[in-house]
């Protein structure tokens, strides 16, 4: 028997209303994907309940596992396709192979606080940007889309890159991509509804890895517009643009079903425990020391995914730095001229055009 | 990104491409003039890798085999040998292989024993669940092909010295063994190891063999195989008593020759062997003497009581039987093995103690709870209801040790008995994992004024790669009390039970 520490609060509705709607009985699923440390159930066409070790840390669709030293999913026969019982107290093989005890796993809130205690003042607020900046430059994985933070001159001007420029190698997921990121948040910061929607056909599902590293960017990008539009007490309309991109008009059914877990999760403000402790430091802390911990705890998320993430997360400061400029400056009326995106972003680029 | 990495490495490699089957990760691959038709296909679901090459043959193979590499790396940081991930594939690897051991769930499992079978190749099923009508399709055709399934849910095998899954090393010799039960083989061949002799085969049949719906197909295959062997002239059996009608086609068939038999249907009427000229086996120990014996030319006798040290045993139990405090009357055997379990049951009752059980002899002897013991109980730690989501207690002891805690706080609790079955698949230092659990079970005890007797054996051989003697030794040294056999351990137990007045 393998016994879970914690489950976030989302899984655990999930798995309470599908039981209920069943009349009560045991629901079943399968197991979609099985990796050493993780796997996860699919228990619809849409849902999945991930099982991870703890020591990967906590996700809001999933539900982590005490695994002992050496343990793995695949010792502990878990097979693609394999048919699970799933109930309030338990997550099961039809055949019994395992069996995850899921009472006393602590329950926890993977969504946005309701109420801070203290909120940092704006230039704390941007010495703890920089030191993410920091940390991320110094210690993350750039073999994803992660270079493209190097490829926007008010990116490097407003964290004040200096010497990473020639140690982050630009690779052909970050510069096919970047020019649509580029376009993605000028369309935010101008609250340009249609251009959004048109950008993220182009953005979703790209990249990388079995959470694609553009839609980890986007991931880390809601973070700062969720936590950040609480700091600011803003309305980011872009949410809600997101939203009914991604999951009315179905956009995430055009990346893998992970992902597609992921980002309805986080339009919703639910993050992985990490994310979320670190978008609660980034606004609530003034201690350099828990930041650069925070930022290396979300850097450990999958292979490139955490460092996709806080790129993401980065260049989501900066936008709402542009919106909140925008609407204390009355800046819009010339936001839309070619001229103010050449300004803002260095270059205008054709997204469809092949980049050496 | 280890093989983005590692691919753009190679010399030659102009490209590469990992990535989730996606649309625009299609693209971009497109766009770098490396799509395929293949690619084309691809879903959200799907993983890929494209690269881009110089000149094409020679780099590409390259490319292929650090994939392969790469991929497979994980296994290998596991174990040292190639793990085929098809049965196709470990075929390519050995196509002089004529055995496979099969070990998927049991949805799967026929589906690949049938391909096995359909190549000409026995089968070792060690997988369970396999639905019995199943079970039925592979022995018939395994029948009409002269091939061996062996199991479902056959756990131990020695096929040509070659200990498989759960067996132990022991010498060749001229004995044969067919049975069904997996550590009843194990018991039975590792005596008949201890004891100077060996064996020529010993093949498990899976435990519904001898089911009236599967009519004893592999135990009769079994059968005739040994006695077609020109190595085995003494062939034992090993099988819970069958359906009456498979009883008598089994018999029936063990005098197809001349070869003597040792039949041991654990718990049945050993009359009925007698029956049909076999020898009866009493017990797994009782069986293994009298095999030696008929291999050896010598008088067969039962053995049915402790084969040295009786009097300094008795006087033991006695002596031990004054340190237990007011209360402590109980006896608790924790196994490991099944049908050693089984065995102690038997012993028990044939000495006038009904043990509670999780494979109880009677219904009512049946525990409601079975992470409660009642009174004296035998567990067989290798049922289902103990092992879901854990390795088998052979392999993983934390089960058991959290078991034998729990027992030490019983103030009624004196006897803790043991099993400790060793040799290839069992873990690699059962004992020195478990003694630490015996050490602190004793500990709290005495905090409460109580002693604890533990009582244990080992199943194994010196040759297995735990040594048995190591294993003895390290027990007696902690103050065990260590007998050669199950039967000895259980007889003892109930001496120290029965001496407690």
């Amino acid at each position: 028997m393998i016994n879970s520490t914690s489950m976030s609060s989302r899984v655990k509705n999930m798995i309470e209303q599908m039981v209920e709607v069943n009349g009560g009985k045991d629901i079943e699923g399968f197991i979609h994907s099985v990796f050493d440390y993780a796997c996860n159930i699919q228990v619809s066409d849409k849902d999945l309940i991930g099982l991870i070790s703890k020591e990967y840390g906590d996700n809001p669709y999933s539900i982590s596992l005490d695994l002992p030293p050496g343990q793995t999913m695949k010792k502990l026969n878990m097979e693609q396709g394999m048919r699970v019982i799933i109930n309030n107290k338990s997550i099961r093989s039809v055949a019994g192979h395992f069996y995850i005890n899921l009472q006393g796993a602590d329950s926890w809130e993977p969504g946005l606080p309701k109420e801070y205690n203290d909120l940092v003042d704006r230039n704390q607020l941007q010495s703890n940007l920089l030191e993410i900046m920091g940390t991320l430059l110094r210690k993350g994985n750039f073999l994803g889309i992660g270079p493209l933070i190097v490829d926007y001159p008010p990116i490097i001007k407003e964290f004040e890159i200096n010497d990473f420029e020639n140690s982050i190698k630009v690779n052909h997921y970050s510069s096919y991509i970047s020019p649509r990121i580029k376009n993605l948040l000028y369309g935010i910061i101008k609250d340009d509804q249609v251009s959004i929607e048109k950008i993220l056909t182009g953005i979703v599902g790209f990249g990388p890895g079995l959470t694609p590293s553009a839609d980890d960017l986007l991931v880390g990008l809601l973070a700062t517009l969720h936590y950040l539009g609480q700091y600011y007490k803003m309305e980011i309309k872009a949410i809600s643009y997101l939203k009914k991109s991604l999951i009315d008009q179905g956009l995430t059914n055009q990346t893998t079903i992970v992902s597609r877990q992921m980002l309805k999760a986080a339009i919703n403000g639910e993050f992985a425990r990490s994310i979320k402790e670190l978008s609660i430091a980034m606004i609530a802390s003034k201690d350099r020391k828990e930041i650069e911990r925070a930022v290396l705890a979300a850097i450990n998320l999958g292979s490139t995914s955490g460092t996709d993430t806080l790129v993401g997360l980065l260049l989501g400061a900066y936008v709402i730095k542009k919106i909140k400029i925008k609407k204390e400056e009355n800046y819009g009326s010339t936001c839309g001229s070619k001229k103010e995106h050449i300004l803002r972003f260095g270059y205008i680029n054709d997204s469809n055009k092949r980049i050496k | 990104m280890i093989v983005t990495k590692e691919l753009n490495s190679i010399s030659g490699v102009k490209e590469v491409l990992v990535g989730m089957g996606t649309d625009l990760n299609k693209e971009l691959t497109g766009n770098l003039n490396l799509m395929t038709p293949e690619i084309e296909e691809l879903t959200p679901n799907d993983f890929y890798i494209a690269v881009d090459t110089e000149k094409e043959e020679m780099v590409f193979e390259e490319v292929v085999s650090k994939v392969d590499e790469l991929l497979s790396k994980k296994a290998e940081s596991q174990t040292s040998d190639y793990q085929p991930a098809t049965f196709d594939s470990a075929v390519d690897a050995l196509p002089d292989a004529n055995m496979v051991v099969i070990s998927v769930p049991g949805e799967y499992a026929a589906d690949e024993a049938k391909k096995a079978l359909n190549k000409g190749i026995h089968v070792m099923l060690f997988s369970d669940n396999v639905p019995i009508e199943k079970e039925i399709e592979l022995k018939k055709l395994a029948h009409e092909k002269g091939l061996l399934v062996m199991g479902p849910d056959c756990g131990t095998a020695i096929i040509n010295g070659v200990p498989l899954c759960f067996a132990n090393a022991v010498n060749k010799g001229d004995i044969g063994i067919v049975g069904a039960s997996g550590t009843g083989i194990q018991e039975v061949s590792s005596i008949i190891g201890k004891l100077g002799s060996g064996i020529t085969q010993a093949i498990g049949t899976g435990g519904r063999d001898l089911r009236a719906e599967v009519g004893g197909i592999m135990m009769i295959d079994g059968i005739r195989a040994l006695q077609k062997d020109p190595n085995t002239e003494v062939i034992v059996l090993i099988s819970k008593p069958p359906a009456k009608e498979i009883e008598e086609k089994v018999l029936n068939t063990l005098k197809e020759s001349d070869k003597p038999a040792v039949v041991h249907f654990i718990g049945g009427d050993p009359e009925v062997a007698k029956a049909y000229g076999a020898y009866a086996g009493l017990t797994l120990e009782d069986t293994a003497y009298k095999a030696v014996a008929l291999s050896r030319g010598e008088e067969v006798v039962d053995v049915v009581d402790f084969t040295r040290d009786k009097e300094e045993l008795e006087k033991a139990a006695k002596e031990e039987a004054t340190k237990f405090s007011q209360g402590q009357k109980y006896l608790r055997g924790l196994y490991s093995g099944g049908t050693l379990a089984y065995e102690a049951l038997q012993i028990l009752q044939e000495k006038g103690i009904d043990g509670y059980s999780n494979i109880p002899l009677k219904s009512e002897f049946k525990l409601e709870d079975v992470f409660k013991s009642k009174a004296h109980t035998v567990l067989d730690l290798g049922e289902d209801e103990f092992t879901v989501g854990k390795p088998h207690p052979m392999i993983d002891p934390s089960t058991r040790i959290d078991v034998i805690l729990k027992e030490a706080k019983d103030p009624e609790v004196a006897v803790i008995l043991l099993d400790f079955v060793i040799g290839y698949g069992a873990n690699r230092d059962i004992v020195g994992e478990i003694l630490p659990g015996i050490i602190k079970a004793r500990e709290y005890a005495e905090k409460e004024g109580r002693h604890l007797t533990f009582v244990a054996f080992v199943c194994g051989t010196n040759e297995d790669p735990q040594n048995l003697e190591k294993c003895e030794v390290t027990l007696k040294e902690n103050g065990v009390y260590v007998l050669p056999s199950n039967a000895q351990a259980v007889r003892f137990s109930e001496k120290l039970i029965s001496s407690i007045k």
